[in-house]
């Protein structure tokens, strides 16, 4: 494994972005590469990548939804592997070494994650660390590039949510293997007005449309009326 | 015999005329077949088990399709609710009987997904001692 490209989503995230790609470069093994999708956002997060010079590329795009931005990061990766993060989100300083080991160790095709643990900011800037989550989320993810050719590019269902659901069901269908490494290396961050905050039902309906399109593949699959 | 939905969890969405009923507590989810999605239309709104069999439904296909969804914790019985009308322009397709599929392939990754963060929210930082380390 010579390398790993760091695809960071973004949209209005100028408040979060320096800490998430602070931790991305401050990783034990290094990446090659930490491209910003700069998602349309109306607030400062294209300075704050530009502030970190030569080390961020940015790619600008209208704003497509998170998973059409995760899209566009991991057609210009360069190196073999991919890893993702939220552009809010963080890693402890061993995650892409521990998963690089973890890769090794897994078949070709496959996703490795990592279990979270959620945080906030308290009011004095530091963090508040909350419990352990499971890990099958953009933030945790690494796996090889191959991965991306073989399920194909992320659907961003209405209202923003569930577009990790219906891409890990495609991957698992496809025979990918996705494995979690127990110990929580990803940071979660928690705050309300986050897109993954709270219930809405018309945000929802993401999930109700991974879950019908999961039943129509079943369905052509298996031939069945 | 009234039902309500059995708990903010259970969401769904009428694709085509086969509906979707997803609970977001377990993540599992259903898909109902055409006469199932009529069905679920009248009970998950509260409407009569009665006004059902007189607008032409078979007693039978209500009481088991009522009694499944029951037993999958999407309805539960509501005696007290306001009755609710049926739903305009209601009609029953008949060329199948009531189907309730039930799925859980998606359960661990919508399980994993930050919307059950909420409640978990209000209790913060009053964490189980187990998960303060680190």
């Amino acid at each position: 494994m010579t390398g790993y490209s760091v695809v960071i989503p973004a949209w209005n995230a100028a408040i979060t972005l320096a800490e998430t790609i602070g931790s991305v470069l401050a990783q034990g093994w290094a990446p090659a590469e930490v491209i910003v999708v700069d998602d349309g956002s109306t607030d400062a997060t294209a300075d704050v990548a530009a502030g970190f010079g030569a080390a961020v590329r940015m790619i600008r795009q209208d704003n497509r939804g998170v998973g059409v931005a995760t899209n566009t990061g991991l057609a210009a990766c360069g190196q073999p592997v991919v890893a993702l993060v939220d552009s809010d989100d963080l890693w402890l300083p061993d995650k892409a070494a521990r998963q690089r080991d973890h890769l090794a160790r897994l078949p070709e095709l496959a996703i490795s994650c990592t279990a979270l643990r959620l945080f906030r900011a308290d009011a004095a800037g530091g963090r508040e660390l909350g419990p352990v989550r499971p890990g099958l989320l953009r933030s945790s993810m690494m796996f090889p590039l191959a991965v991306f050719a073989r399920v194909g590019p992320l659907f961003d269902p209405p209202g923003g949510r569930g577009d990790m659901v219906d891409w890990l069901a495609r991957a698992r269908e496809q025979g990918v293997a996705i494995e979690e490494l127990p110990e929580p290396l990803t940071l979660r961050r928690v705050r309300p007005g986050s897109l993954s905050s709270g219930r809405d039902p018309a945000l929802d309906r993401g999930y109700l449309l991974a879950a019908r399109r999961a039943m129509l593949r079943a369905r052509q699959d298996g031939g069945t009326a | 015999m009234k039902y309500r939905i059995s708990s903010d969890d259970v969401v769904f969405e009428d694709f085509d005329g086969e509906v979707v009923v997803l609970d977001l507590g377990t993540g599992r989810y259903f898909g109902l077949n055409a006469s199932a999605s009529a069905l679920w239309a009248a009970l998950s709104t509260g409407v009569e088990t009665a006004s059902l069999a007189d607008a032409g439904a078979p007693a039978d296909w209500i009481a088991g399709f009522a009694a499944e969804c029951v037993q999958a914790g999407l309805l539960v019985e509501a005696p007290d609710a306001p009755e609710a009308a049926l739903p305009a322009g209601f009609r029953l397709p008949t060329d199948a009987a009531p189907r309730l599929e039930a799925h859980s392939e998606l359960s661990d990754l919508i399980a994993a997904d930050p919307i059950h963060d909420v409640d978990l929210q209000a209790g913060w930082p009053h964490l189980p001692p187990d998960q303060v380390d680190r």
